[in-house]
């Protein structure tokens, strides 16, 4: 360390500390202690929320106001819409592209019996 | 004793002390530098293919074509796709199509309420293989390449073993997570003993994006503070802090994960670790992806530094794939250095984009790297 620039030193300083912190805060997240308070903690949270999401919906149909799962169900409805429509597209897509390469085929087709036509004509004029 | 200080050392003192006046009064400027940074987000040209739900194909086409399939790239699920093309000079996408390579990129957006129930199924043999179909489709190309980045990348592993690669020319692998039992702590976080993800997806539905963005910044504890100090010393740099604060834009700003999808990560992912130790996934219906089923060619592209995706987790791809020929690398950078074409020492890491045009012009002759 250069003792001689307070400003390096301080540099280093910050990151001995950085480091070290980081260490010690991951080792303190790994411990088996931290993780089961911090999972108590969040089961709890969690309950409560659906506790008071279960209060909520029978307030919400009182009212006549859709709730999240009404809101889902719509949601889902139109999804099915809006995927139907893109499988037609892509129907309608795989059709078209039938059709122009069935067209491409017989142009040439037609093409080649033209001529057998004119040899006919040309033999019983002939 | 008299103690005496240098001159130079006052005059230091005084400027930092200055700087630092100067800092704590920048708080609107750096507001102005975070809303340009965002008005420059995501600025390669681009038109979009279709909507489905909250997901959208979006194609951005090269100046010229260089002749490869075109390439569909595939972002993480829980963070937002602009970090593919952050910024003008720092976008996966933008080097790309400077090589001719045609792309496209399905967007994950916002799960919806209904969304929260659809299966990892709906999101693989759904919404990306009609990405895939649609990319055929649009570019005209009877085989493409797909490009998966993070959890992007172990979406399109599976992708590509349940329809054992149907429509695909290649694979691509980027910084992508196959053995979820590493020495990370997000591994550590899931263990089925301390985290209960039934209670989190009935309760919640789609994971919030609070969540994430609470829990993250654990992953590098000192990391905001180094965030703050690095703002303190650039403070009159601005085009840096543009680049920084939309980074950080992208790091802080994540996007909710939709809630089947998450229940099924975590259980088969983190706790079961299907992928790696049977080399299978099994979707909600029963249907079984096996990896050995993969056989086009595959490029595993690895970061010694990744802390999201250890390396070891990437890694271990390469000896799963026992019927396609992959050809693995490691590059001594982190998790973003590939998406965003420099590392976190400002070094260039475009030369890696380079390894996926060849390995596009190389996969045309198939098994150019040998089975395993």
């Amino acid at each position: 360390m250069d003792f001689t620039d307070p400003f390096q030193m301080q540099k280093q300083m910050f990151k001995t500390w950085e480091k070290e912190m980081n260490q010690a805060v991951e080792k303190f997240l790994r411990e088996p202690a931290f993780m089961q308070n911090l999972s108590k903690n969040m089961q709890q949270a969690l309950d409560l929320e659906r506790m008071i999401q279960s209060h909520m919906e029978p307030v919400l149909r009182k009212m006549g106001l859709p709730s999240q799962e009404d809101f889902a169900k719509l949601a889902h409805n139109l999804h099915m819409a809006e995927t139907r429509a893109l499988d037609l597209e892509e129907k309608v897509h795989l059709l078209t592209e039938a059709v122009a390469s069935l067209k491409t085929a017989k142009a040439p087709a037609k093409k080649a019996a033209a001529p057998k036509k004119t040899t006919r004509k040309k033999v019983r004029e002939a | 004793m008299k103690f005496e200080v240098p001159d130079e050392v006052l005059k230091q003192s005084a400027e930092e002390y200055v700087k630092f006046l100067n800092f704590l009064g920048s708080g609107d400027k750096l507001k102005d530098l975070r809303e340009e940074a965002r008005r420059r987000l995501s600025p390669t040209p681009r038109t979009l293919v279709y909507q489905e739900h909250s997901t959208a194909l979006y194609h951005y086409k090269p100046a010229q074509k260089a002749g490869l399939p075109p390439l569909l790239i595939i972002p993480s699920l829980v963070n937002k796709p602009c970090i593919m093309d952050l910024l003008k000079g720092q976008s996966f996408i933008e080097g790309m199509l400077a090589m001719g390579i045609e792309c496209y990129m399905l967007e994950w957006g916002t799960p919806t309420a209904a969304q929260a129930r659809y299966p990892l199924r709906q999101y693989i043999l759904g919404y990306l293989d009609r990405a895939v179909r649609r990319t055929r489709m649009h570019s005209g190309a009877a085989k493409i390449s797909l490009a998966g980045y993070c959890l992007g990348g172990a979406l399109s592993v599976i992708y590509s073993a349940a329809t054992q690669c149907r429509d695909l020319h290649s694979l691509i692998a980027m910084v992508t997570p196959v053995n979820f039992h590493d020495r990370g702590l997000l591994s550590y976080w899931a263990k089925e003993d301390h985290f209960d993800v039934d209670r989190i997806v009935d309760t919640w539905g789609n994971v919030p994006a609070d969540f994430f963005s609470a829990s993250f910044p654990w992953l590098a504890p000192t990391a905001n503070i180094k965030k703050v100090r690095t703002i303190y010393d650039k403070q009159n740099d601005d085009d840096f802090l543009i680049e920084f604060l939309a980074l950080d834009m992208w790091i802080t700003e994540n996007i909710p994960f939709p809630g089947e999808c998450y229940r099924e990560i975590i259980r088969q992912g983190y706790q079961k670790n299907t992928l790696a130790e049977e080399g299978i996934w099994t979707f909600d219906n029963g249907e079984v992806a096996r990896l050995s089923d993969i056989t086009v060619p595959v490029l595993i592209q690895a970061a010694t530094y990744d802390h999201v995706s250890p390396i070891e987790s990437c890694k271990i791809l390469k000896s799963l794939l026992t019927r396609a020929s992959a050809k693995e690398s490691e590059y001594p950078i982190g998790h973003l250095g590939l998406a965003l074409g420099k590392d976190g020492r400002n070094q260039s890491t475009t030369e890696y984009w380079q390894e996926i045009y060849a390995f596009l012009a190389n996969a045309n002759g198939k098994g150019a790297y040998g089975t395993n």
